[in-house]
């Protein structure tokens, strides 16, 4: 059944459930002034790569929001290209052997809406991590991230946190993609 | 100034100072300017 097709009141067996693409693994509710939270037991062996967003909630500053794989603080890699709304200039940033993956979501206006989106390939793997990002935001600054988290080692839960302010409200959702 | 909370899971606590010498180590801070933003 390459695609699922329920009828009505159909009893669905495990193989048209197992048919399904993506699946919601993980939801934490972000609580109020937070400056970090750390989401565990998200990845495993049953998916190798994920869906992360966060929605719902507000950000105290605009900024970005950065993502930490738990447990490591190092290795970070990665290139962000972005632009001003006021503007049409393209510039990028790289990210060479830091802390985290700097630029997964972000803040527009301080009390406004707070986002994570991005896909993550391999977390719990014993290879490097990947990461492609949604949209990345600061003030009126959107762009785009990828990177690489060269630590050739399994990760089961990451850390979101903004760069600046904290956040209150909204939750985290992680889908894993179906092998 | 007290400190901010950190999350784990679902529980939601003010950071310890050892936590909190942490985040400010990351450049962390608690407001933004209003200079021309940055990236990050």
């Amino acid at each position: 059944m390459p695609v699922p097709d329920f009828s009505p009141g159909e009893v669905l067996t495990a193989a048209a459930m197992d048919s399904i693409g993506l699946w919601l693994v993980k939801t934490q509710t972000v609580g109020a002034g937070a400056a970090s939270v750390v989401v565990n037991d998200a990845f495993s062996s049953t998916y190798d790569n994920y869906f992360i967003t966060m929605a719902g909630g507000t950000g105290s500053s605009a900024g970005a929001i950065n993502l930490q794989l738990n447990g490591s603080s190092t290795g970070y890699f990665g290139f962000l290209v972005y632009g001003a709304s006021t503007g049409s200039a393209i510039t990028g940033v790289g990210e060479n052997n830091v802390g985290n993956f700097a630029f997964v979501g972000g803040i527009g206006v301080g009390g406004q809406a707070a986002h994570v989106s991005c896909h993550i390939y391999g977390p719990a793997l014993a290879t490097y991590t990947k990461l492609n990002v949604g949209f990345y935001q600061n003030s009126n600054l959107y762009g785009n991230f990828g990177g690489e988290h060269r630590v050739a080692s399994s990760f089961t839960g990451f850390t979101i946190a903004p760069g600046v302010g904290t956040l209150t409200g909204g939750t985290i959702r992680v889908y894993g993609y179906r092998n | 100034m007290s400190k901010p909370n950190i999350q784990i899971d679902d529980l939601v606590r003010e950071m310890t100072d050892e936590e909190y010498e942490a985040l400010l180590a990351t450049g962390w801070t608690l407001e933004g300017t209003d200079e021309t933003p940055s990236p990050a």
